[in-house]
């Protein structure tokens, strides 16, 4: 029994010295909300993730419909929260575009993902 | 291969796989849960804590009817980022009307396995493993087998991002296809534990996951816990491979639903027998999965030879 307590409190101080973190950055909420309509053109695309992220190995790219970049400038993270990654945008006319991301989360796990969003004016 | 009690073995064909390696898989923008009655096609550093599986038997004509509950641990432990070794086990309870109950520990399985993310931009994982049945480490009064086997097995994950239809994207599929070679194998109708036939062991999963849904198709802003649930179907089977063969092949459907957050996942499945060598009677399955990798990266849930550089 001793030698089972024993393990027990090994195996928990390890854990407790290695600390809890989150190894994926999944996307959480995207602004323009994923696969949304909006009326007016947004000035930048900010996404949200479960976990900071490393902007330097990290991008966002926003296509039009004909593949052409609209993206306007570095993507960086928001002040004081590594987990909103955001990229400018050039002035949007209607239509459909589809934002493209990479990120290295701050424990460098790799995700990656997209999805469109349309102006509608 | 008779890992619970013989009445209760075959339908628990799909379950019986469940005790194989379990690891979730995260390939380009999808995230592969854990699957209930099969093996999932990524190796990781994680710990199942408990899968019960409660399936009742004997109404098909075998002994009882018995009340079979394996209470299954297992514990992943990857080596580099792409190879990993699964360690499980499970322990029944044997509930036989009339009867004393049996418990006991089922025989040790180890799983050495390579799996990889072959294609990110394809959400297409692709794995590679062989699973080893040791005979005579569980207990023999509860079923459990005298003749180990081991099984040389591909894994695959794939999604359908690519079909035009956007509802059905967030759709994947995975499955596992085994060939099971026993220790020993008999060369005539057998009497207890004189041998097994080889078998192919096989299982797919259909998976529709609104986490998917959300991030990459359209965000309905759906409330916990709505917004992690992939609800899916898993199919097992199992065949002789070699004659005389008296185990009949076998069809399992489990339809449930895993609950998927970032370092862990809960899941619930009903196993229903799709033929009557299967069984007659619905049992279930629950695991609650908890991710080393994710929840500490760079402490238990880091790949061994990374720990040590």
């Amino acid at each position: 029994m001793e030698r089972h307590v024993r393990h027990t409190i090994i195996a928990a101080a390890f854990l407790a010295a290695s600390g809890p973190a989150f190894a994926h950055a999944f996307l959480d909420s995207a602004l323009p909300r994923v696969g949304s309509t909006i009326a007016a053109p947004p000035a930048e695309v900010v996404l949200t993730f479960t976990q900071g992220v490393e902007p330097d190995f990290s991008r966002i790219e926003v296509e039009d419909a004909s593949g052409a970049r609209v993206d306007d400038g570095a993507p960086h993270t928001a002040a004081g929260d590594p987990a909103k990654f955001a990229v400018p945008l050039k002035k949007l006319s209607a239509g459909t575009y589809t934002v493209i991301w990479h990120v290295t989360s701050v424990d460098t796990h790799k995700t990656q993902g997209k999805f469109k969003f349309t102006v509608a004016q | 291969m008779t890992r619970f009690h013989p009445a209760a073995a075959l339908l628990c064909a799909g379950a019986l796989h469940a005790s194989h390696a379990l690891a979730h898989a995260v390939c380009g923008s999808r995230v592969f849960p854990v699957t209930l009655t099969l093996d999932d096609p990524g190796v990781a550093d994680e710990v199942t804590l408990p899968q019960i599986v409660y399936t009742r038997s004997g109404a098909d004509g075998g002994p009882g009817p018995s009340h079979d509950t394996s209470i299954q641990f297992e514990y992943d432990k990857r080596l580099t980022e792409d190879i990993g070794f699964a360690f499980n086990d499970d322990w029944n309870i044997n509930q036989i009307d009339h009867a004393k109950t049996q418990t006991g520990w089922d025989d040790v399985t180890v799983t050495a396995k390579w799996a990889k993310c072959l294609s990110p931009d394809h959400d297409f994982q692709f794995g590679l493993g062989v699973i080893r049945e040791f005979g005579r480490t569980g207990t023999s009064h509860i079923g459990s087998d005298e003749h180990g086997n081991t099984a040389p097995t591909v894994y695959f994950g794939k999604d359908l991002e690519e079909v035009a239809l956007p509802a059905l994207q967030p759709v994947a599929i995975t499955g596992e296809l085994s060939y099971a070679i026993s220790d020993k194998y008999y060369k005539s109708l057998p009497e207890p534990n004189t041998g097994n036939p080889n078998q192919w062991i096989g299982g797919l999963s259909i998976q529709y996951s609104i986490p998917y849904l959300q991030a990459q198709i359209k965000d309905y802003g759906l409330p916990e816990p709505f917004a992690h649930l992939i609800p899916l179907v898993e199919i097992g089977w199992t065949s002789p491979a070699t004659s005389p063969g008296n185990s009949p092949t076998t069809w399992t459907v489990a339809p449930g639903v895993i609950y998927l957050r970032t370092w862990y996942q809960v899941g619930l499945e009903a196993l229903i027998p799709a033929n009557k060598a299967a069984g007659t009677n619905v049992g279930f399955i629950f695991q609650v999965h908890v991710f080393l990798d994710d929840l500490y990266p760079h402490g238990i849930g880091a790949p061994l030879l990374e720990m040590f550089r």
